[in-house]
């Protein structure tokens, strides 16, 4: 009898078994994992459920699925690859390099260099900013908001040079003494001065591009390592003579020499993709790293 | 006079009242004693950075223990203990008007059981109330012993145990047998030293600099199918320790210092177990005797008393985060410049079943050497350990699960002996295999050496004491020599060091069974002390 009883009692306490995780799930009730965007983030041919079990194909990138929202925080490198021409005709390709802080639910870029090449010289047009300009440039940081998920989504981003934050979306202004005009660099001269080389000379300048970025391919798992995703352009007001579109916006508000008050038109090369991409840095990297090394950090 | 002291008075007198009349003291038995304690920490290094050489005990106790039996058949036994913990506890001027302040005690109740024999039949006995049980033959080191939680809130005494109401029936059927059925209607779980904290807690430097938190008992192997971007295995741990060094900027990469990650309110939750009659603990034993040996058959039902990890959250807000709500686990005032990290821990008293068998025996053809030993096989409960990670408020990595205690039963057993070799000198020497707060959980069961010799002399009179215990698979210790000095009849006097050998750092801060047993700062501190007893 006393046998049976204890018989009884082991066999009453098999099976015994507390669970960790339901309960951290009774507290904490999760999000439904449609509402998180692992699958659009992650390369994965490989679901792995919570037993360990794995009931895909072969293993890819990333391949705990599920709900997971991968983090951007930390010090990226932003460049935005603009494919245009130049007079409607040459083209060129306009490269914005920024360092990119991700923090809480933004990103915010700061500017640090503008590299124009040309695929066929055309002669005339090329420019280039100082060093105090870029920085000028580089201390009003742009600011694309992520989405709940901590995700970048389709966003619009609108960058101004020498014009108030406040006129950013009204049309440029036509003549320096605009309440919209900021001497941005603060040389005394309105807007933002561009050196151009031929014809040799000073053009005070203001200008406007509207990048629209399209939601990227994205690598990493718990950490977002890359991002690329294709740009496309919105110009708020777009006067000058491209067929298509123009790339950016940009009127002239003075300059040493009366050839150089016309900007010349920069539009839409429609063949040629132009892209956004982010690439993960350490905490410790620099504007002055980044102009050493985007070409191959980005492989451009 | 706090209202638990009038109560004991009252008990006590009642008894003493019951007793009147027929020489009543002969009926009462008035034992206890009186002790002061106090210790000195005389390191600095097992603590909060910087924290020793200070004292850490200044405490007095007054034990007082009344037995009383009214009549041949029944006995009253109350003992009660007042301590007076010798630390000012006052802050205020307010709190300066508060002797409970200035000078706080306790009162505790001990023991306070009745007990009847011959109830219903001569060779029953009934015993009822609040009392400590004592199983097991061999000498502290008791995996049979499960009735009572033990009270390790003095790290010194290892003795010690949390009484619990409970009702106990004894029968002798014969003369070699003895039968015993316990019943524990609420589970208490055991004390824990002050340093028992630092199995959970956050540290750091000198400049406020976080350096390590509490390791987790996840898995250090990858599970099937779970790899990296590369296509390499990966484990749990290995994906909390690449979420913690990517997610948290500012770590230094050789030191794993950061001075920009704070640990605001660390928690750690006890999940106790409903007041149900199914979470209540009862026990069964027959006791032999066979000549100089005897041996008992146990069965135990109930919780294993130590905490063992159940639970946990890490609830990160990032720097610039949203601090207007907080934590997502609790509203938290937090530092906008820093990561901050919630984090909650839970443990839990996992159910239990225990099959035991103890024997003692006194070999008079080998010297009358002293043998005993105890084997338990323990059939647990399982413990499935969950750890979620949020950055504001949602899941950054896969939920994980592990298996913190598996459903495998296991064995707990102590082997050891005594010997008195000469009026002088006498040996105790065990090989106990799973300590008091091991339930093979991702720690493990471990492997012991425990020792202690005594000298005696002047006949008695002066006692040099030195015990150790030794770690077998982490080679950790404790030393503790003592002297005590019988400087008049009942008045004890002595002295000694409580000394802790073993690295006090994880040997992988991601692999929870790296922790050194004794060497680990939840262990204690190095302790020297000075004690004095009078017993009646």
């Amino acid at each position: 009898m006393r046998y049976c009883l204890f018989l009884a009692f082991v066999v009453y306490g098999c099976g015994w078994e507390s669970d960790g995780l339901a309960r951290l799930d009774d507290l904490y009730p999760r999000e439904i994992a449609a509402d998180i965007v692992a699958e659009e983030l992650l390369e994965t041919d490989t679901i792995v459920d919570q037993a360990g079990d794995v009931t895909g194909d072969e293993p890819g990138v990333g391949d705990i699925e599920g709900e997971i929202a991968p983090i951007m925080t930390g010090t990226w490198a932003f460049v935005a690859e603009q494919h245009g021409l130049l007079f409607d005709l040459y083209r060129m390709t306009i490269n914005d390099l920024f360092i990119a802080s991700v923090t809480g639910n933004q990103i915010s870029l700061s500017f640090c260099k503008q590299d124009v090449t040309f695929q066929d010289d055309p002669g005339v047009g090329n420019s280039y900013l100082d060093e105090k300009t870029v920085a000028s440039l580089g201390e009003t940081s742009i600011i694309i908001p992520l989405s709940n998920k901590g995700t970048i989504e389709e966003t619009t981003v609108i960058w101004t040079w020498g014009i108030n934050p406040e006129y950013k979306n009204c049309p440029l202004p036509a003549s320096a003494d605009e309440k919209a005009v900021w001497d941005q660099d603060e040389d005394g001269k309105p807007g933002v001065t561009v050196h151009v080389e031929d014809p040799k000379g000073d053009r005070y300048m203001v200008r406007r591009v509207e990048w629209r970025l399209e939601t990227g391919e994205q690598v990493g798992d718990i950490q977002m390592e890359s991002l690329d995703g294709t740009l496309q352009f919105e110009p708020v007001d777009c006067t000058d003579p491209c067929k298509t579109k123009c790339l950016v916006e940009q009127v002239a508000l003075g300059a040493t020499n009366s050839l150089l008050m016309t900007a010349a038109p920069i539009c839409v090369d429609q063949d040629t993709p132009s892209y956004w991409r982010m690439r993960k840095l350490s905490e410790s990297y620099d504007c002055k790293k980044l102009k050493e090394e985007w070409k191959t950090l980005f492989n451009l | 006079m706090r209202i638990s002291t009038v109560m004991t008075i009252a008990v006590v007198g009642c008894f003493a009242v019951e007793a009147k009349g027929e020489e009543w003291w002969e009926k009462v038995e008035f034992t206890g004693f009186l002790s002061s304690d106090l210790r000195y920490i005389v390191e600095n290094w097992r603590g909060a950075y910087g924290d020793g050489y200070r004292f850490e005990m200044n405490r007095n106790d007054l034990d007082l223990r009344f037995k009383v039996e009214p009549s041949e058949r029944v006995k009253g036994v109350v003992e009660t203990r007042f301590r007076f913990f010798g630390f000012n506890n006052a802050s205020d001027i307010p709190s300066l008007s508060d002797r409970a302040k200035v000078d706080p005690f306790d009162v505790r109740l001990e023991e306070a059981y009745l007990e009847v024999h011959g109830l219903l039949w001569d060779k029953l006995d009934l015993k009822a109330g609040r009392m400590i049980q004592n199983w097991g033959a061999a000498d502290m080191f008791n995996p049979t012993d499960n009735l009572n939680s033990r009270d390790f809130s003095d790290p010194l005494d290892y003795s010690a145990k949390v009484p619990n109401q409970m009702i106990e029936i004894d029968l002798y059927p014969t003369d070699w047998l003895q039968l015993t059925a316990v019943w524990v209607p609420l589970f208490k779980p055991s004390m824990l030293p002050p340093s028992a904290s630092w199995g959970f807690a956050v540290e750091y430097d000198e400049n406020g600099c976080f350096m390590s938190a509490p390791t987790p008992p996840i898995d250090t192997e990858p599970h099937p199918g779970q790899v990296d971007e590369n296509g390499n295995p990966i484990s749990d741990a290995q994906i909390l320790g690449k979420l913690f060094s990517t997610m948290v900027p500012g770590t230094d990469p050789v030191t794993g210092r950061n001075c920009k990650l704070v640990f605001p309110k660390t928690e750690v939750r006890t999940v106790e177990p409903e007041w149900s009659l199914a979470n209540s603990q009862a026990a069964i034993r027959a006791k032999f005797r066979a000549g100089d040996f005897d041996f008992a058959l146990s069965y135990y039902y109930g919780r294993f008393s130590f905490p063992v990890a159940y639970t946990a959250i890490a609830d990160v807000v990032l720097p610039g985060g949203k601090s207007a709500t907080g934590f997502s686990t609790d509203p938290v005032t937090i530092d906008p410049k820093k990561t901050n990290v919630k984090y909650i821990a839970e443990v839990t008293y996992p159910r239990m079943q225990v099959v035991g068998f103890d024997f003692s025996y006194t070999a008079e053809w080998l010297y009358d050497v002293g043998f005993v030993g105890e084997l338990a096989v323990i059939f647990p409960e399982q413990i499935n350990f969950g750890l979620r990670a949020l950055v504001g408020g949602r899941d950054v990595i896969e939920p994980m699960r592990s298996i913190n205690v598996p459903s495998t039963p296991f064995v707990k057993a102590t082997a050891g002996f005594d010997y008195t070799f000469t009026s002088w000198l006498y040996l105790n020497a065990m090989y106990v295999r799973g300590f008091f707060d091991e339930f093979n959980d991702k720690y493990g069961i471990h492997n012991y050496f425990v020792a202690a010799t005594e000298l005696k002399f002047f006949e008695d009179e002066l006692v040099i004491r030195l015990a150790t215990a030794l770690n077998c698979d982490d080679l950790s210790a404790n030393l503790f020599p003592q002297i005590t000095w019988i400087a008049a009849p009942s008045v004890e006097l002595q002295t000694g060091l409580f000394w802790l050998f073993g690295p006090t750092e994880m040997g992988d801060p991601l692999d929870y069974s790296t922790r050194s047993k004794f060497g680990h700062k939840a262990a204690g501190r190095n302790v020297a002390f000075v004690k004095a007893k009078l017993t009646w």
